[in-house]
């Protein structure tokens, strides 16, 4: 069974195999732009182990969804608001605690608003590879209910000041629209602050493929 | 260069995003309080405990580890019980009375007041939770 998140890099190759004809060469990185996109996001590091529950992940992969508004300043460069959504599955640690006997029911997500520049390092017909670097802010959230009581995840509730690498890759199949891939790190420093003390930083890895139309 | 790009780029979108780009890093969030009391929980037990003040969450207090929890002044409401997933259940809960004073100091007749801010520790233990299941 095919996962969902594969349709859009199934897509993408399509598109790139079989229509290179389909898009003249414009200079779309004269305009300013919209871009979309559906995919994967993929939390790593300490941050998402269970504190005390050995091999078990809090907080693991599961959908994300972005946008960003680009504007152009300069043959190569761009300037752009990003945003994004990443959801955050709790289907480990809610599967564990039912092993246990001691049945939660969890869920947790991650927001994050910011601006970035994005230089392109790479343009060939009308494939081109860009970067991306720049500041955000995060806001993580959860709830867990326990024993009839719901509860706020207190550890992810504050705004963090985080930033963005990332590389995106677009092929323009017409004079307005791009396919797009794209590949983004967002790292906030004590992104998740337990009240003991214990705060590891938290770098979320959303993987998406979307549309970049051009206006 | 792009910079003179974006100067000479004088649109007020533009003006605005740059605008967000500088100010981002500054934005925090700031409160006010001068009616708060202060709770430190202590986790005396041998696993985690989830802790709550006034119904706020603190989660996950390690074993031997504490927290400082703000409440309101006045009757401040307190439970503990034993974090999910460990084998172990268990709950106890408590309320306590809790105002700031304010104490009068005179040398002579020159007097001062100092407000002195209330606290309470509240010591969990296996035996507590265990006391309420």
């Amino acid at each position: 069974m095919m996962k969902p998140s594969t349709l859009p890099f199934i897509a993408l190759v399509s598109v790139t195999l079989i229509q290179p004809a389909l898009a003249q060469q414009t200079d779309e990185r004269a305009r300013d732009s919209f871009g979309l996109g559906l995919g994967y996001s993929l939390p790593t590091g300490e941050w998402t182990q269970h504190r005390y529950a050995s091999g078990v992940n809090h907080f693991s992969p599961a959908f994300a969804m972005n946008a960003d508004l680009e504007f152009n300043i300069g043959q190569r460069w761009g300037l752009a608001l990003v945003g994004g959504y990443n959801k955050l599955g709790t289907n480990d640690w809610v599967s564990y605690t039912k092993r246990q006997n001691d049945p939660v029911e969890a869920s947790a997500s991650v927001l994050y608003g910011g601006a970035t520049l994005r230089p392109t390092i790479m343009k060939l017909s009308n494939h081109a590879l860009r970067l991306e670097f720049g500041a955000c802010m995060v806001f993580a959230s959860g709830t867990e209910t326990y024993g009839g009581m719901s509860y706020d995840y207190d550890f992810l509730r504050t705004w963090r000041f985080g930033l963005i690498l990332g590389l995106e890759y677009s092929c323009m199949v017409s004079d307005a629209i791009a396919l797009t891939l794209q590949g983004r790190s967002i790292f906030a420093i004590k992104g998740i602050e337990y009240a003991d003390g214990l705060s590891p930083s938290m770098i979320i890895v959303p993987i998406t493929g979307g549309l970049r139309m051009y206006y | 260069m792009p910079w003179q790009r974006l100067a000479t780029r004088n649109t007020p979108v533009v003006r605005w995003v740059v605008m967000f780009a500088v100010l981002l890093p500054y934005t925090t969030s700031v409160s006010f309080s001068d009616d708060i009391v202060k709770v430190f929980v202590q986790n005396r037990t041998n696993h985690f405990i989830h802790a709550f003040v006034d119904n706020q969450p603190y989660l996950y207090i390690r074993p031997g580890g504490s927290v400082a929890a703000e409440a309101r002044n006045g009757i401040v409401s307190m439970r503990a019980f034993y974090s999910p997933g460990q084998g172990v259940a268990g709950s106890t809960e408590q309320s306590v009375e809790l105002e700031d004073r304010v104490l009068s100091t005179c040398n002579g007749s020159n007097c001062s007041t100092t407000e002195v801010e209330a606290s309470y520790y509240w010591t969990v233990t296996d035996d507590s939770l265990r006391n309420q299941p």
